[in-house]
């Protein structure tokens, strides 16, 4: 009797376990999904905005980094290559490279740093910015 | 796993199909002879367009025209787990040294609206 009191009680208490364990999961999922599709349904301003109004947003926006990537051949130092061109680029590319920066999931100081002081929407800014913008005069290029 | 994670892993194993076998790659030093190129473009292709010159989506980068040392910096960091995206990961997963450099020297030199920015 003592025997099947201890391995019910066992039962009860992996039981509870599980339950907490699915409860764990579904406020994890919550935590994580919730805001999302709470963020999602309604167009948010900046994505209706009219692509001249963020192209001059994201223009300004990325004054501070030109010092790098306006700079024909301006390399990267440890390791050393060259800057990547970026006018013409992918929107959604930049866009999310910028966000891998911002969490950490790209590793690159410089641009870890860059990407922690700008917003989602001044992310999307420059995003459609480079993607839409010529560069410099063929010659001055290397 | 994301809601995107299938179709990505889907897609990285088909194109793992597309590239040369190992056995295809021994004929040249390091593996990067043009039989190799030649037969590892349709892969780079399938994302990034003819020459990598015009992405099939927009979340694809434009990689022609691009600085040679950058994309053989991004492909190694792809090679070495250094950046994270299954696609790329799983097609120079096995490349050799020789054919990275094969790849970020013919895409660097195809050419594209890609520039360096203006100064202002």
């Amino acid at each position: 009797m003592a025997l099947i009191g201890y391995s019910s009680h066992r039962q009860y208490r992996a039981g509870g376990a599980l339950i907490r364990l699915a409860g764990g999961v579904v406020m994890t999922l919550a935590v994580i999904f919730v805001p999302t599709m709470a963020a999602t349904p309604p167009a948010t301003q900046p994505s209706t905005d009219a692509a001249p109004a963020k192209i001059k947003r994201g223009r300004a926006g990325f004054d501070t980094c030109r010092g790098c990537h306006a700079i024909a051949g301006y390399r990267n130092a440890y390791p050393n290559y060259a800057v990547p061109r970026l006018a013409g680029q992918s929107a959604d590319y930049i866009e999310a490279a910028l966000a891998d920066y911002r969490s950490g999931a790209r590793r690159n100081r410089v641009m870890q740093a860059q990407a922690r002081s700008l917003s989602e929407s001044q992310i999307h800014d420059i995003a459609v910015y480079l993607s839409q913008t010529g560069g410099q005069p063929a010659k001055a290029q290397r | 796993m994301s809601k995107t994670a299938c179709p990505i892993l889907l897609t990285a194993w088909l194109f793992m199909g597309m590239l040369p076998s190992a056995a295809e790659a021994q004929s040249t030093p390091g593996g990067a002879g043009t039989a190799w190129l030649d037969n590892t473009r349709p892969a780079c292709a399938a994302c990034h367009g003819a020459q990598g010159s015009a992405p099939v989506s927009p979340a694809f980068p434009v990689i022609a025209g691009q600085h040679k040392s950058y994309l053989l910096h991004a492909l190694t960091a792809y090679r070495s787990g250094d950046r994270n995206n299954v696609v790329m990961g799983s097609l120079v997963q096995g490349m050799t040294d020789a054919q990275l450099m094969a790849l970020a020297e013919y895409f660097s030199n195809q050419s594209s609206d890609l520039r360096t920015l203006p100064r202002q």
